[in-house]
């Protein structure tokens, strides 16, 4: 009796060499098999580097600011556009096009639009200076390379709220409309369909779109690379920093450092799938 | 208790290319049960949502009590719409959801727990209150559908074919759960349906739509023996229709002279009759030799398809009484005077 | 509903607004702080791009290049594989769904180290084929993902029903599964290619610096300040994804999920 497996096991095969056992090589990296210079074979060594390096935690700390606020605010985005587009059909079609081409657009070619759009040098601070807002580059808000992270949250926002719309649209179906029109006859104002019956319905999609967007924007590495100060780094970024570091004694920590995301990914998968079976609900 | 009044409303969507609804008026009665009946497409649902207040109008008007409803939004109106589906919010137990315009009404949560409690004994599903709306069967939700109606208190109550879902033996249920409670509140009620039966025993008055135009509004006997057209006739089941002409209360055609009802109208046109009003033998008065070509028994009736002068007949009788008519047979069949109706000929509706 | 007009037009303008200085850069001969617009319009920008000195030509034929290598592949044991998951139902199951979906939310950074590590010992890093394996690790489950929720949702009575009617397994396949399938899996073909398409980290990586991709190339002209010719890349990056815009306008299928 053949297996209905059958047909999936090349494709695990190739996931299981390439992505389980990457991992599994950084796992054995990060405690020095094989023994990196200077290092007692195995060893949490660098595990204890990892954890009491206060760059790290800096950069684990904006990391998770990045991560935290972009996913924030592209949800409370996402749930308003999506709300809007079901609401008022009118020009709808346009929407969905720029919706749609603003998915498509590679991640760091926002961010180099963003740079061109938000530095200090850039559109913005021109149409500033031209409306008098401002005299000079310097008095243009830092946004960009800023300690605060706000280009790459920018960016991050720009991209992932689309994103999130999208997949709330996509679960939305006349049975929503029709429970809102429901609503609404019973007495619900506009306010109170939203609270009682959209916002309900469009949570776990929300939850678990959110869950993605939470693990991209914390392990992501151009964009930060591209638009971030340069103290602290973002953690992917200090991963790399360490990765290449021509001191090989710096490659286990930057195994480490991987796995750390690793981790927190994992975490927000568990998230993803728990938010997933609320769904079905609906 | 709501009298609504519909004038010449008009409802075109984009890219159709006829309107959904086209100059409907009618007049509910307050405390009326009406229900719309009409084949899929016929723009019954749309004239629901028109009245609640979701949709609005291209042209005309929507009154109730005389005032018009146009400007009100629909969560003022107090027309509440249940959909065919009984969506039920997922994520709220049936005591919330019966309970829901109370709720938002800001009416104290003890009081709204004891009405819903009571409203879901009303229907039947006492001690339901605490259990998800995805455990329940069809006839549950649709049950927990008209509680969340009704506790709203509307002063209309619109039903989009709350039948349709069911299985057979819970739409009879469903009817008189639905028949007993309008009684007693007496809020005027919508009830749209594409089925015949329904609309019949559900409906002080039908009023039939077809392809958007109102054909036709009275009681289920007006619908039935004195259809507007031919097209309103086949609608309800109507299976016999002989041209000819109408002169001085005789109709003369293929199937000789027949004497007809009084105002009966005058000239050529289509002479009808139910298949279940006609009688075999001689008894009836305006009796018909006839040939019998096709016989089908469904059970509690049989039909018999006879053919008299070119003209076919189709008579709906008890088994019993249809046993001696074989095909081949020849026989005599009456066609009670009273019975008889003349519509327009055939081109006007259809 | 007027505020929801204001707010569909603030929502258009702000979808656009960071391409604009992008295209203005792009078709700009100088374009210095404080001038709104350039001074001088001109199409050297592009022109420097697409010559061969630049490198973005090459960028541009190896990104092309990886992205097919790696959808054909990702296809090719992608979509037997979603069709498995999509259709039957066996044991453990829910846990092969986690394990593929994985891949996709665990960002580069996490596995790529591992990877380059594990290609150095197998000869592949750097190399292009090395790449080409590497973008696999996020495209392929996204592929497998979207063949499974397109399976699953295909009536396989469709097919009974042919057999029935006389029709070969291949007649089957041809004249019924393809066409209820066919459509949106080439969607997800198209958005595989733009997955790969958009990769920086893992062709840096496992590049070595010896893969040049747009990203890269785009990152190397921004970081030395030649936002003119940087531009321009992005402008080229931008051309996939119209082109599978316009090749899915008709078929944007509700249900299909995409890459964050």
């Amino acid at each position: 009796m053949r297996s209905p497996l059958l047909p999936v096991l090349p494709a695990l095969a190739v996931l299981a060499l390439l992505f389980y056992g990457a991992l599994a090589l950084s796992a054995a990296r990060s405690l020095g098999i094989p023994p990196a210079p200077g290092l007692d074979f195995p060893s949490l060594a660098p595990w204890r580097l990892v954890l009491s390096d206060p760059a790290v935690w800096r950069s684990a700390g904006l990391s998770l600011w990045i991560s935290a606020v972009s996913t924030a605010l592209s949800a409370m985005l996402a749930f308003g556009v999506a709300v809007l587009i079901r609401q008022a059909p009118a020009g709808r079609p346009v929407l969905g096009f720029l919706l749609r081409l603003n998915l498509t657009v590679p991640h760091l070619v926002g961010a180099a639009g963003m740079l061109f759009l938000w530095a200090q040098s850039g559109l913005a601070a021109r149409v500033a200076l031209a409306a008098g807002l401002i005299d000079g580059p310097a008095a243009f808000p830092a946004l960009i390379w800023d300690p605060w992270a706000l280009g790459i949250v920018l960016v991050y926002v720009w991209k992932e709220a689309p994103f999130i719309a999208l997949i709330l649209l996509a679960q939305s179906g006349p049975a929503d409309a029709a429970r809102e029109d429901t609503a609404r006859t019973l007495g619900a104002s506009r306010l109170q369909v939203i609270r009682h019956v959209t916002l309900p319905s469009l949570l776990p999609g929300l939850a678990a779109a959110s869950a993605i967007v939470f693990a991209f924007t914390f392990g992501a590495y151009e964009v930060p690379l591209l638009l971030g100060a340069s103290d602290p780094v973002a953690l992917p970024v200090l991963a790399w920093q360490r990765f290449t570091d021509p001191d090989l004694a710096a490659r286990p920590q930057a195994m480490a450092l991987a796995l750390l995301v690793a981790l927190l990914s994992a975490a927000a998968i568990l998230v993803h799938l728990g938010a997933v079976r609320r769904l079905r609900a609906w | 208790m709501t009298a609504v009044a519909i004038e010449a409303v008009t409802r075109r969507f984009a890219g159709a290319a006829a309107a959904a609804l086209d100059g409907v008026t009618l007049g509910i009665a307050a405390g009326e049960r009406l229900t719309v009946l009409g084949p899929s497409g016929s723009g019954k649902t749309t004239l629901l949502r028109l009245v609640a207040g979701i949709d609005r109008p291209d042209s005309g008007d929507i009154r109730f009590d005389g005032a018009s409803v146009l400007r009100v939004p629909a969560e003022r109106r107090g027309a509440v719409l249940a959909f065919q589906d009984h969506l039920l919010f997922p994520h709220m137990s049936v005591a919330a959801n019966a309970g829901f315009a109370l709720r938002l009404r800001g009416l104290p949560a003890a009081e709204i727990a004891a009405r819903a409690a009571a409203m879901l004994a009303r229907v039947q599903l006492a001690g339901f209150g605490d259990r998800r709306p995805d455990g329940l069967s069809g006839g549950e939700r649709a049950r927990v559908a008209l509680a969340r109606a009704l506790l709203a208190e509307p002063r209309v109550l619109l039903l989009d074919e709350p039948l349709a879902s069911l299985d057979p033996d819970l739409r009879l249920a469903m009817r008189a759960l639905v028949l007993d409670l309008q009684r007693e509140t007496g809020v005027t009620t919508i009830i749209v349906t594409h089925d015949q039966e329904d609309a019949v025993a559900m409906g002080d008055r039908i009023a039939l739509l077809i392809g958007g135009r109102l054909r036709q509004a009275g009681t289920a006997d007006d619908l039935l023996r004195r259809p507007a057209d031919a097209g309103v006739a086949r609608f309800m089941g109507g299976l016999n229709f002989v041209p000819g002409r109408s002169a001085g209360g005789v109709f003369d055609g293929p199937l000789g002279r027949l004497a007809l009802p009084a105002g009966a109208p005058e000239g050529p046109g289509l002479l009808t009759i139910r298949p279940e009003d006609v009688e075999p033998g001689d008894a009836g008065g305006n009796t018909v030799g006839v040939r019998v070509a096709a016989r089908q028994f469904l059970g509690a009736r049989t039909l018999v398809e006879m053919t008299a002068g070119g003209a076919r007949i189709t008579a709906s009788l008890p088994p019993r009484m249809a046993e001696a008519l074989v095909p081949g047979a020849t026989s005599r069949v009456s066609l009670p005077r009273a019975a008889l109706w003349v519509l327009p000929p055939d081109g006007g509706g259809g | 509903m007027r505020a929801g007009r204001l707010a569909a037009w603030v929502l258009g303008i702000w979808l656009v607004l960071p391409l604009v200085p992008v295209v203005i850069w792009t078709a700009a001969r100088g374009w210095r702080f404080p001038d709104l617009l350039p001074a001088d319009w001109s199409g050297r920008a592009m022109a420097q791009a697409l010559s061969p000195s630049s490198g973005v030509p090459q960028a541009l034929f190896t990104g092309t290049a990886l992205a097919l290598a790696v959808t054909a592949i990702a296809l090719a044991l992608g979509i037997p594989a979603g069709r498995a998951l999509g259709l039957a139902r066996f044991r453990g199951k829910r846990a092969v769904e986690v394990a593929i979906l994985a891949p996709l939310i665990v960002p580069p950074v996490a596995y790529v180290f591992g990877l380059q590590a594990l290609f150095l010992r197998l000869g592949l890093a750097p190399s292009a084929a090395g790449v080409a394996l590497a973008h696999l690790v996020p495209v392929l489950p996204y592929v497998i993902l979207v063949m499974a929720a397109v399976f699953a949702g295909h009536d396989t009575r469709l097919e009974e029903e042919a057999r029935s009617l006389g029709a070969s397994p291949a007649q089957v396949f041809v004249l019924v599964t393809l066409p209820a399938v066919g459509p949106s899996a080439a969607v997800a073909a198209l958005l595989a290619f733009l997955v790969s398409w958009g990769q920086y980290l893992p062709t840096l990586a496992i590049g070595g610096g010896r893969v040049a991709t747009p990203p890269l190339a785009l990152y190397a002209y921004i970081s030395s300040g030649r936002h003119d010719i940087a531009a321009a890349i992005a402008v080229l990056s931008l051309l996939p994804g119209l082109a599978v815009i316009w090749l899915t306008r008709r078929a944007f299928p509700r249900a299909l999920p995409v890459p964050p």
